[in-house]
């Protein structure tokens, strides 16, 4: 099992530190999808993020382990990438915005994760952003509130339309 | 509370979950290119005094320090070997006494002032210095006070009251030894020279051997006197009329970039972004001023400046967008890149293996150029100076002619960020230069540090840039803002 040098990380040995990216690059790689809107965009993200990590890896302490850090690192590089592209992640209103009644199938060779991403990425990014925190990172909805600058009641909506939304992709994608 | 409970026991939840998880995708294979790229960027823009410091080379410290050292050995030695008589008359003469009748100055009653003593003292208190002095007083044997010896040793001579501070026990008086008769008999003196400033005067006499004590002489003093040193006279240059001044300076400049727009190119296509750099750069400069006043001057001169910028950008076209070369395995995509030399042209070749790929399909990649530029600089200043002892403080504003003396750009590094193409073998980029000569401003606010009434030393951070500059197409070119400092030596003409 590959333990990471991250003293010479730290130091900034490219061998060290291209050891750590090949490590975590597949997972992250699949992280920074989830967030962005595209395949560009996640590489852009992935980008950042590793350059985020390579920089900040000094204020590491080990009290905990070090992908879980490395993925709320990267999980604030895709926000912040977010929020470049349009000042705050968009927040659709329920009333704005519904769910779509033809969806293109997906391909059902590929792996469940990878069409999911790809239902995700079709979301808008207030859905998605607050699906993949509250989903798959696990964070609470005062937390989410705090990171986005929203209020829980709008994170608690976009959270119940972003899941109806992502239901309703997810039906059409099995029905055909 | 209960709605959220709800929700981390969906079971949709729960099958996402279990799908994303372990699962991994693969990024590009020049991901690690990017990455590395990136963070080579973000070292470079770490605060630019850092970077000024850190770009500093030994060889520019060694120079930087020999003509330190050169500078303060000769300022000294011009300094110590200059001779006073370069200063003015002392107003501290009005307070001789006029002979009575003709209203000449009777030399014999000029009493000549210590370093320490106040510029005008009233006559009626020298007359009554002199009426005392007639008193017979023991000639002083008791320890002589420092401010007499400075006093002393400055002036060759010294005022009587000074030298009847000295002894206040008054025994057993020989009016011919006394100090005050003494001086009353000294023969005609003549003013060899004077320094004046703001706050000290100074008369010294060219007078023979002053027996100023009984068995002690002026030669014998130097062995007498403290081993404290004496204070110095400020000199400065008093001329206030118009003069010339050489200086030679180097300065070590910070450059920042200007915001550049896109320029519309040959092909359609759009940027993914871009980032241009300068690095520190270094001037060395001889000027020409001429003070007009005590307060305002002009001044001109010549500086070479070698730069060095980067550029990383990333073009991205259409595939359509490509000259297919034969083979139709390789195709040239040309496109602008406006650099700060002028205009130039980019022809960038990809490698693909297939030819038949949609015409939409995003041709995208990641170029650095290195631009090396050797311009001249010709300022034209107004200055503005203000003097406090030796120190002046100047303003400087003004604009610069700047000229392009040679300005090269080469591809340093280039990479695909498509997935379905490779860089080929073959770019080029040629640089049209446009527009050698262009105006600029630059402003400074430093001081100086006279070392001799000729020579001095200059500090003086400074503030240029360029003024906008279009391409034939109107399009603005890249401008630079320069922040450092200029240290160099003046002279006075």
């Amino acid at each position: 099992m590959y333990i990471p040098d991250i003293q010479s990380c730290i130091k900034g040995n490219r061998q060290a530190q291209q050891q750590f990216f090949d490590q975590f690059k597949g997972k992250m790689f699949a992280l920074c999808q989830r967030y962005a809107r595209n395949r560009e965009d996640a590489e852009d993200i992935l980008q950042e993020g590793f350059v985020r990590v390579f920089r900040d890896l000094h204020q590491y302490n080990g009290s905990g382990p070090l992908e879980g850090w490395v993925r709320r690192v990267f999980v604030h590089a895709a926000l912040q990438h977010l929020q470049k592209k349009k000042k705050q992640p968009e927040v659709v209103e329920l009333f704005d915005y519904d769910a779509p009644d033809d969806v293109d199938p997906f391909v059902m060779d590929e792996p469940p994760a990878k069409q999911m991403t790809q239902m995700l990425q079709r979301l808008p990014d207030g859905f998605r952003t607050v699906f993949n925190l509250h989903v798959l990172e696990g964070y609470s909805h005062p937390e989410i509130a705090e990171i986005l600058g929203i209020s829980v009641g709008t994170s608690k909506s976009q959270l119940l339309r972003a899941k109806a939304y992502f239901k309703k992709l997810l039906e059409n994608s099995l029905q055909s | 509370m209960f709605m959220e409970k709800n929700l981390h026991n969906d079971p949709l939840d729960e099958y996402v979950r279990k799908s994303f998880d372990e699962y991994e995708d693969l990024p590009p294979d020049n991901m690690w290119a990017r990455v590395t790229n990136a963070m080579e960027e973000e070292e470079e823009r770490k605060p630019f005094i850092v970077l000024w410091w850190q770009q500093l080379n030994r060889r520019l410290l060694t120079v930087a320090a020999t003509a330190l050292i050169l500078v303060t050995v000769l300022a000294g030695r011009y300094w110590y070997s200059t001779p006073l008589s370069t200063t003015a008359v002392l107003p501290v003469c009005r307070e001789a006494v006029p002979a009575p009748g003709n209203g000449a100055v009777d030399r014999e009653n000029i009493v000549p002032v210590p370093n320490n003593a106040p510029v005008a003292a009233p006559i009626s208190a020298q007359k009554a210095v002199s009426s005392q002095s007639r008193t017979p007083v023991t000639p002083p044997i008791a320890p002589i006070s420092a401010g007499l010896w400075s006093a002393v040793a400055s002036s060759g001579t010294a005022k009587a009251e000074d030298l009847a501070q000295v002894a206040p026990a008054v025994t057993a008086p020989s009016p011919a030894t006394s100090p005050a008769a003494v001086i009353e008999k000294q023969p005609e003196t003549e003013v060899v020279s004077s320094v004046f400033s703001e706050n000290t005067a100074l008369t010294a006499q060219k007078t023979p051997e002053l027996p100023l004590l009984p068995g002690v002489s002026m030669s014998a003093l130097p062995a007498l006197a403290p081993p404290f040193p004496v204070s110095e006279p400020i000199i400065r240059p008093l001329a206030v009329k118009g003069h010339w001044y050489l200086a030679v300076a180097v300065a070590r400049w910070s450059v920042k970039d200007h915001e550049s727009s896109v320029r519309p190119g040959p092909v359609a296509r759009r940027w993914a972004g871009r980032m241009e750099r300068s690095a520190p750069s270094t001037e060395v400069s001889v000027r020409l001023g001429r003070t007009l006043n005590q307060r305002w001057g002009i001044e001109s001169g010549i500086g070479y400046r070698s730069m060095v910028r980067s550029s990383v950008h990333a073009p991205r076209f259409r595939f359509l967008d490509g000259i297919a070369r034969p083979g139709n395995t390789e195709y040239d995509f040309n496109y602008n890149l406006d650099t700060y030399g002028g205009s130039t042209e980019v022809i960038l070749r990809m490698e693909t293996d297939n030819a038949s790929l949609p015409p939409t399909e995003v041709v995208s990649a990641r170029v650095r150029t290195r631009e090396t530029i050797d311009m001249l600089r010709f300022p034209l200043l107004v200055t503005w100076q203000a003097r406090s002892g030796r120190w002046d403080a100047t303003l400087k504003a003004g604009v610069s002619a700047q000229y392009i003396l040679r300005s090269s750009v080469e591809i340093s590094q280039r990479e695909s960020t498509s997935n379905r193409f490779r860089v080929g073998q073959y770019s080029a980029i040629t640089c049209t230069g446009t527009q050698p000569f262009f105006l600029g401003y630059q402003a400074s606010a430093g001081c100086r540090y006279c070392l001799s009434p000729r020579l001095s030393v200059l500090v003086e951070p400074s503030v240029g840039g360029d003024f906008t500059r279009k391409t034939a197409q109107k399009t603005p070119l890249p401008g630079l803002l320069t922040v450092g400092a200029f240290l160099g030596v003046r002279v006075e003409i």
